[in-house]
């Protein structure tokens, strides 16, 4: 009903998703199970079921009770609606000359590196940045080690990107 | 003398970040182990108390990670896995052990404790253990605590000397069959098995990833630097106390007729601020006893080095590093030190364990204001006892289990007052409590009450923590209630002026209101509308309670740890008004009178 109304507004991609709270005999907590199927009706599904708690027990917690009953406790359904992408394009506020200095900064004991330090508010979408460098954002600081680049996605994030070996 | 230049200089390779990011790698494998097994535990003293503690030892068997293990639990495990490389010379990835042996290195048999050694590269490096309180052992009585036995064959508890369950990652099944044919409630008992082997296996997994990501030469090299930073930083806090040697003694409560006088608990500490060392030397104690109350090697150990890593710096690591720096003197064949087979260890643990470390740390007192702590609330009354029988709302399914849901008072220290969610001296806050809906759903029991006590705490310039009453009975079939207590006869002890706690008591309370006290050891059984109702201990005092400041005593009435008779009385400080109609307030003129007239009675 739900789905179909917005569905309606356009909103046609769409997913469901079922899990269930699961748990052996006279635990106490519980983990969630994938659902193989949106209904369980068929002995399949239940043995997919039981399988699939097995599976995920031991992925876990490395152990699993074949021997043991297991109970099902809280089943949960999850729609997720594709947003349509937004255009976000974030771009410099500040005018990034002068913007960018350097000091020294020590990355280990004895390894002090000369070091960009760059204003957030001055960094354009797609710009590369690479390490040895800090990032003085307004709410946080970011360290990018030798060997660590960074670029400004068009959604206004870092995405930071580790190189090993390369510096 | 500098231990620094005892540590050859280009032995020094790893970093100071490095040390700290590794040694918080491997804790964080510890606190894994400690998930999983609480996520995984089905019996309550494991998947809500959390009576278990987890840690790594390394290949050579020093205590190498515990994070926030019980320290009556933690230290041990480097013998339980000494014992393991001893009774076994084939070794190998694939197997995991169960030991349990008081007499190879446990704390006692209803710790079981799986053990599993992690391999790199074909190389055995380091052990992870997972060591937990068991609902049941196989007990000739329904309890982990069996204070009576004569020696272990009246105990009745199977003992594994590191036995090996699996092999090649496959469980040896012959060992699984003994143990649910003599353990009560054998699907819970299986289940907290694997709640172990999961809990040991994560680790070993967790340990394989730190080896693949750093390397074994650096994770070797580590170990070494972590051992000897600890050492370092354990010799420093000894360094700044004074040198002494104290003598003190104590007494666990008389348990008629088994023990009339009760049972002498004596240490000598030799602190020695030059050389950096503690001696803690428990050789005067009495020889081993007919009963279950003896002290196993690890506990003898345990529980007085607890003691003294209390009155140091939290932030040293617990590890065999900073235990170089003590040394524990111990006598074969003595209640208190090595015990000798086949006396029992059933109840080696708590009792007189929780009486060893509450005398080493006010011992520490002794070295002058501000060192040391008081004794913290102990006894294992009412609200830890060990229940058992038929659930009828479940076919009468047999149960068992420990309760851990009732409260001890925490010692008060020089800083502070004590902590008030103590439990008992031997885990010293670090465990859980059982939640009284859970155990109302899994048990056939139901709780009236649990509540603060007042005026009950050791009074001192810093007070003890209250203890708890208790009171619950079965809520269908007839319930058996063992229980070994303590504390009912010779409470905790304050220091420094500083006041004792309360003594504890028990009574079952039948359908008609009638109290009759129970004993302090033994066994019960309650029918439906009878009531076990339990008064539990609080921690001593820290100082002259007529030191304390007036404002601090206010604090304790509006909370009503004390009353307002119990401040005039004790602490000579007078209030006037009411609480109710927040009235009440401090008469300074009154209470300087009170304090002066306190302490002139006091000279007379």
């Amino acid at each position: 009903m739900f789905a179909e109304k917005l569905a309606a507004r356009g909103f046609d991609e769409r997913t469901t998703h079922y899990r269930v709270d699961a748990h052996y005999a006279a635990q106490v907590w519980d983990i969630a199970v994938d659902l193989p199927a949106s209904r369980v009706e068929s002995t399949t599904v239940v043995d997919e079921l039981i399988e699939a708690f097995h599976a995920n027990h031991r992925r876990i917690f490395s152990v699993e009770d074949r021997a043991s009953p297991i109970e099902f406790l809280n089943w949960t359904g999850r729609l997720a609606i594709s947003l349509p992408q937004a255009n976000v394009t974030a771009s410099a506020t500040v005018d990034a000359v002068g913007a960018r200095t350097t000091r020294t900064a020590l990355f280990d004991i004895d390894d002090a590196r000369e070091t960009t330090i760059v204003r957030g508010d001055t960094v354009s979408v797609g710009e590369l940045i690479v390490g040895p460098a800090i990032i003085e954002e307004a709410t946080t600081t970011l360290v990018l080690p030798p060997g660590v680049h960074a670029t400004l996605s068009s959604a206004d994030s870092y995405m930071i990107e580790w190189e090993p070996g390369v510096e | 003398m500098d231990s620094d230049s005892e540590i050859p200089n280009e032995a020094k390779t790893l970093s100071p970040m490095l040390l700290a990011v590794l040694s918080n790698r491997f804790d964080g494998v510890v606190r894994e182990m400690t998930n999983t097994m609480l996520r995984t535990g089905r019996s309550a003293v494991i998947n809500s108390a959390r009576d278990f503690s987890c840690g790594i030892t390394t290949a050579d068997n020093e205590l190498f990670a515990t994070a926030e293990g019980l320290p009556a639990h933690v230290y041990g495990l480097n013998l339980q896995t000494a014992a393991m490389c001893e009774f076994h010379d084939d070794i190998a990835e694939g197997d995991a052990y169960l030991h349990n042996d008081p007499y190879s290195g446990n704390s006692h048999p209803a710790d079981h404790t799986l053990i599993v050694p992690v391999f790199w590269e074909g190389e055995h490096l380091f052990n992870v253990c997972a060591k937990a309180h068991q609902a049941d052992i196989g007990n000739s009585l329904p309890t982990t605590y069996h204070a009576a036995a004569r020696d272990v064959y009246e105990e009745g508890a199977l003992i594994f000397p590191a036995v090996r369950v699996q092999r090649k990652h496959e469980t040896i099944d012959d060992i699984i069959r003994m143990c649910q044919r003599r353990i009560r409630v054998p699907d819970y008992w299986h289940g907290d098995f694997l709640s172990m082997l999961g809990s040991a296996r994560t680790g070993e997994k967790r340990i394989h990833d730190i080896l693949q990501k750093y390397g074994k030469a650096t994770i070797k090299r580590f170990a070494t630097e972590w051992f000897d930073y600890s050492e370092v930083r354990m010799r420093q806090a000894i360094r700044e106390l004074p040198a002494a040697t104290i003598e003190r003694e104590s007494f666990h409560d008389p348990m008629p007729p088994m023990l009339p006088d009760g049972i002498p608990v004596r240490v000598k500490l030799v602190v020695d601020p030059i050389a950096g060392t503690i001696e803690i030397d428990l050789t005067s104690n009495i020889d081993c006893m007919d009963n279950g109350l003896n002290l196993s090697e690890a506990c003898s150990i345990s529980n007085s080095a607890a003691g003294v890593y209390n009155c140091l710096p939290s932030d040293i690591p617990r590890n065999g590093g900073s235990y170089r720096c003590l040394s524990v003197k111990l006598r074969e064949g003595a209640a208190i030190g090595i015990p000798r087979f086949p006396h029992s260890c059933s109840v080696a643990t708590t009792n007189v364990s929780e009486r060893l470390l509450n005398l080493v740390q006010a011992a520490l007192a002794d070295l002058g204001e501000g060192y040391g702590l008081a004794e913290g609330g102990l006894g294992m009354g009412a609200g830890y006892s060990v229940i058992s029988g038929k659930d009828a709302r479940h076919e009468d399914h047999s149960y068992v289990n420990q309760l851990i849901i009732g409260n001890n008072g925490g010692p008060a220290s020089p800083e502070c007052d004590g902590w008030l969610t103590y439990g008992l001296p031997v885990v010293a806050g670090l465990m859980y409590r059982d939640s009284v809906e859970i155990n109302e759903l899994s048990y056939p029991i139901h709780f009236k009450e649990i509540r603060l006590t007042q005026d009950t705490t050791g009074a001192g310039f810093n007070r003890g923590a209250p203890g708890a009453r208790i009171t619950y009975g079965p809520s269908n079939h007839p319930m058996t209630v063992v229980f070994a207590a303590d504390a009912q006869v010779n409470p905790a002890r304050g220091v420094r002026g500083g006041g004792d706690g309360n003594v504890g008591a028990m009574h079952v309370v039948d359908e008609n209101g009638n109290k009759t006290r129970a004993p302090s050891v033994g066994e019960i059984e309650l029918k439906k509308g009878a009531w076990l109702s339990g008064l539990e201990t609080s921690g001593g005092g820290y100082g002259d309670p007529l030191l304390r400041e007036p404002a601090r005593v206010l604090d304790d009435v509006l909370e009503r740890y004390v009353s307002p008779s119990y401040a005039a009385d004790v602490y000579g400080v007078v209030l006037t008004g009411q609480a109710d109609d927040e009235s009440l307030v401090l008469d300074l003129a009154a209470t300087n009178a009170r304090r002066a007239e306190l302490k002139a009675a006091r000279i007379a």
